[in-house]
């Protein structure tokens, strides 16, 4: 008989709701590890320092650099790059486009383009957790 | 006999393309060669100006509109189509095999027509709460 309790996976909380997460690199065809934000202000599915893009291989495998908009930030427009990869959060995988900033460092962060693909629970100042 | 040169590892697809614009011109092949390394010695400066991550994107470009590329996946790298493939994974199959032999920089793996949405990153309201 198949039990109808839900299960989650939880990440501890630590000045912002994050998970970790493992973005997949095509080139390689491996699994890469990170930490992620939970930012419901980024429109996109994830962002990722672009040092992490960089050893993820993803510069090899970018959607062209004019098909690209730029982005709106609160303090104007930043120019992206971004390649299509995968995400796996909590034994979840979706398909994602991930970017990182053409010029600048960047950050870890999950946007609401994968969080509408999840159900998320936030425990406040405690916890954030995916249901499985 | 004149002499000549022997040239090794000449790109076939482009050589036949040359040898069909010859023919329709009906003038020898060596014509279109050396007319074609003439313009590529005088246009170098303005070509060599042009990032790897820009000549890509120019050919991708290029391959916009033309149906026999519309709705496939294409594999770009320095500066030229590498492959055409139906998928995601069979396009990054090639891709795979090309970083193996020639160790590029940046290269471009898209689906011919796809548009991206426009990216806000506005701050997160969650740590409102």
């Amino acid at each position: 008989m198949k039990s109808s309790v839900a299960r989650w996976k939880c990440y501890k909380y630590s000045d912002y709701y994050r998970v970790t997460a493992q973005v997949y690199s095509p080139i390689n065809d491996t699994w890469l590890k990170g930490e992620f934000l939970i930012d419901t202000g980024f429109r996109g599915d994830v962002f990722l320092e672009r040092r992490f893009y960089e050893e993820l291989g993803l510069q090899l495998v970018e959607l062209p650099l004019r098909i690209i908009p730029a982005a709106r930030t609160l303090a104007g427009s930043i120019q992206l790059r971004a390649a299509l990869t995968k995400i796996k959060i909590a034994n979840l995988v979706f398909v994602v486009k991930a970017y990182t900033p053409l010029y600048g460092y960047g950050k870890n962060m999950i946007g609401r383009g994968v969080l509408n693909r999840l159900i998320t629970l936030l425990k406040e100042r405690e916890k954030t957790c995916i249901r499985l | 006999m004149k002499k000549g040169f022997f040239i090794k590892n000449l790109d076939k697809e482009t050589y036949r393309i040359i040898k069909a614009i010859a023919a329709r011109r009906g003038v020898p092949v060596y014509r279109v060669i050396n007319e074609a390394l003439s313009l590529y010695a005088n246009l170098y400066d303005s070509l060599a100006a042009e990032t790897e991550e820009e000549s890509n994107s120019r050919v991708y470009e290029s391959l916009l509109g033309d149906p026999r590329y519309t709705g496939k996946w294409v594999v770009i790298s320095r500066g030229r189509l590498i492959a055409v493939a139906e998928t995601w994974e069979e396009a990054v199959r090639y891709m795979r095999d090309f970083v193996k032999r020639e160790r590029p920089a940046c290269g471009i793996v898209v689906r011919v027509g796809e548009e991206v949405e426009r990216v806000e990153i506005l701050g997160s309201s969650l740590e409102m709460l």
